[in-house]
């Protein structure tokens, strides 16, 4: 687990490619994505942080909701990546390793000699 | 496929009552902070089925983390915002309306209260003055303000000192030409019967009002709850508010006539 809370800047570049990502292994609801990802070791995600990024997903086709019942109401909302979401993930965690590979690159070398 | 919690609380009698007392209160808060967020989104112009999945969703988060809505989700107001749900396509036809229906019940308020003096006096005429004339241009600029004070209103419902505020200053506003009555001038401009007025002017005042308490009734946007076809049935709190604000100026002016007839000189 890490020290301290990561930074908020950090954690809202990269928690919507987390969020996919925990979802590619099947149908999840809200609390469980939450919890995956605190597990993970991003530390508490609150629910007015994770439903506006699900919301979005949704509008954008990368992932669709159905309600599950439940024993004493409408049960629980699951979420499951569509097929443009699985592409978007892969596309997303291509680029984000780029991305990380020269953020890595030039935190230990440097700026580069023009 | 039926889905169970594993993380559900368990109230069994061993629980300390202390625990379950603060539980009682968070569901409390909780059920407080939906009925909040229903109507923030309702006021986005959200639709009724985007809007009952929102609030289920919530609902569920909270079931399952055992958090404080504002704490897990922020003000109601501010999420509402964030989740960014499609509004309906503003319908200025059903603006027009509301300004309209408003527009006439005011209208009708205004000119039964100038019926009730004349009246209770045992006066078939009503003598139209000036400040009467000057009054009722007034009362129109008023209406302008309507459909802004009613968002205002519900925000501020939780909020007794607002509302009293707001709504006192609506009657100092409703009676102050009352008042200026007793002492200004009274510059005749004609005179017309006084209970075919008041008769006409109380069907205007009841129209408006009758007429919305039919459209809210038949619910032309319900909210609904995923997975049902019924729309949930609201807190008394909101079902009261919504029937009030409807009938507040009917209560008004039935409340003022009363009130000439019972106070008026020598009655």
């Amino acid at each position: 687990m890490q020290p301290k809370p990561w930074p908020a800047d950090w954690m809202r570049a990269a928690l919507s490619l987390c969020v996919l990502r925990t979802l590619a292994p099947g149908p999840t609801y809200g609390y469980a994505i939450a919890t995956a990802l605190e597990t993970s070791g991003f530390g508490a995600i609150k629910g007015g942080t994770l439903y506006p990024l699900l919301t979005r997903f949704e509008a954008a086709g990368w992932i669709a909701g159905e309600w599950r019942p439940g024993a004493g109401g409408p049960g629980r909302k699951y979420f499951a990546l569509t097929e443009a979401g699985r592409r978007e993930l892969t596309d997303q965690i291509a680029q984000w390793q780029l991305f990380s590979t020269t953020v890595h690159d030039h935190l230990q070398k440097g700026p580069a000699e023009s | 496929m039926m889905t169970s919690n594993p993380l559900d609380h368990d109230t069994s009698d061993s629980e300390p009552a202390g625990i379950r007392l603060a539980e009682a209160a968070r569901e409390t808060d909780n059920a407080a902070w939906l009925d909040d967020l229903t109507i923030e989104l309702r006021l986005l112009d959200v639709p009724g089925t985007a809007i009952g999945d929102a609030v289920a969703s919530a609902r569920e988060f909270l079931a399952d983390s055992g958090a404080r809505a504002e704490e897990s989700f922020g003000s109601p107001a501010r999420y509402a915002v964030e989740l960014d749900l499609p509004t309906l396509p503003e319908d200025k036809s059903s603006n027009r309306e509301v300004l309209l229906t408003s527009g006439i019940g005011v209208i009708g308020l205004g000119v039964l209260g100038q019926t009730a003096y004349p009246l209770a006096g045992g006066d078939d005429g009503l003598a139209v003055r000036l400040w009467m004339v000057v009054s009722l241009g007034a009362t129109i600029l008023l209406l302008g303000l309507i459909p802004r004070v009613i968002p205002v209103l519900l925000r501020a419902r939780t909020r007794p000192r607002t509302v009293g505020l707001i709504a006192a200053g609506i009657s100092f506003c409703g009676f102050c030409p009352v008042l200026l009555s007793v002492w200004w001038g009274q510059v005749v401009l004609f005179s017309v019967p006084a209970l075919p007025v008041a008769i006409g002017a109380g069907i205007l005042l009841l129209a408006p009002a009758i007429w919305n308490q039919l459209r809210q009734n038949l619910q032309d946007d319900p909210i609904i709850e995923p997975g049902t076809n019924a729309a949930p049935v609201l807190s008394r709190g909101v079902r009261l508010l919504v029937v009030g604000v409807n009938w507040i100026m009917v209560v008004y002016g039935a409340i003022s006539f009363v009130l000439t007839f019972a106070l008026y000189p020598n009655n």
